[in-house]
């Protein structure tokens, strides 16, 4: 062993401590982490770039919940989503005006489909919103503040929502 | 002067060694049946084992967080044969009583308000064991932070 690996071993040593005080026992950060990412399958459209507006989150049963993007005119998207098998199936994908509150599409009325793909004309904030099917006691206690203890419910799982687009390719010649 | 130093001394450690026959009792025997792979449990200081006799009752006073998830595990030796009563009481109601389902060892819950609370664990009344005779319960108590639901 020459002095070089000896004093890399040594300097690994001394910096071993410092990896286990930056351990953290801090476990409120969200769950599912990457999971749109690593979990959802992406276009078969090599021009389609995934977006930051993707997200994931943990779920339960009877559970909804919408995030805000940003879709701009000129610009085709696909908003598709992936889940954990323990959340079943029949899974709500809706997307929603920001402003009007109007429903733009609902895959309830396209057999539950996972991806959806549009074209842009007018640059507009809309929601994302899951709904997951059934029900369980954390999702039934959202709106009841006088409860001291709810039962949980292992039935947990990620979904992700994975947001891609591309400029929309000019049409004719 | 010294014999009632020493009496005294006997005495203590007699009541120490009865006492440490339960020492540990949650630690190897208390089980969780299920296991969520979203929330990372610690075991809580609160947890407890201790000897009690047929019929007796214990009482664990224990503060809940809002935003904490508990594990609660319950478990007992062969004399008791797992049926024990588990209730959580606070000031004005019974939150959970055990017997209501089966005699159900194991609780996990979500806490939404920062309250005192009792944990009462009684052993059942048993007329074919000397009223002496003790078991040994535990009680394993685990918590985590609340994972975020949702986006």
């Amino acid at each position: 062993m020459n002095i070089k690996t000896l004093k890399l071993s040594l300097a690994l040593l001394l910096m071993l401590p410092m990896f286990g005080f930056g351990q953290t026992n801090d476990y409120s950060m969200r769950k599912c982490f990457g999971y749109q990412r690593d979990s959802c399958s992406r276009s078969d459209n090599v021009y389609y770039k995934m977006t930051d507006e993707s997200r994931s989150a943990l779920f339960v049963k009877g559970q909804s919940s919408r995030v805000r993007i940003s879709i701009y005119n000129g610009r085709d998207y696909r908003v598709s989503f992936c889940h954990d098998r323990v959340l079943g199936e029949g899974i709500i994908m809706r997307i929603i005006d920001a402003e009007t509150e109007n429903t733009l599409y609902d895959n309830s009325e396209d057999n539950f489909a996972t991806e959806f793909e549009f074209t842009v004309t007018q640059t507009r904030d809309v929601f994302v919103e899951i709904e997951i099917p059934g029900s369980s006691a954390l999702a039934d206690a959202e709106n009841n503040s006088d409860l001291i203890f709810v039962r949980k419910d292992t039935d947990m799982g990620c979904v992700g929502i994975l947001v891609e687009h591309m400029i929309t390719p000019p049409k004719g010649f | 002067m010294l014999r009632v130093g020493l009496s005294v001394l006997c005495i203590v450690a007699a009541l120490s060694l009865s006492a440490q026959n339960c020492f540990d009792f949650h630690r190897t025997n208390c089980c969780p049946l299920q296991n969520n792979p979203y929330v990372h449990y610690a075991v809580s200081n609160k947890s407890t084992s201790f000897a009690l006799k047929p019929g007796d009752s214990r009482c664990i006073l224990f503060e809940v967080f809002s935003g904490k998830d508990y594990r609660m595990t319950l478990c007992s030796d062969s004399l008791y044969s797992g049926i024990v009563s588990f209730q959580i009481r606070d000031d004005n109601s019974v939150l959970y009583d055990n017997s209501d389902e089966d005699f159900n060892t194991f609780l996990e819950f979500s806490c939404r308000k920062t309250t005192h609370v009792e944990l009462i664990i009684s052993a059942p009344n048993r007329s074919d064991v000397a009223s002496e005779t003790k078991g040994c319960i535990g009680l394993l108590i685990e918590e985590a932070i609340t994972p975020v639901l949702g986006f």
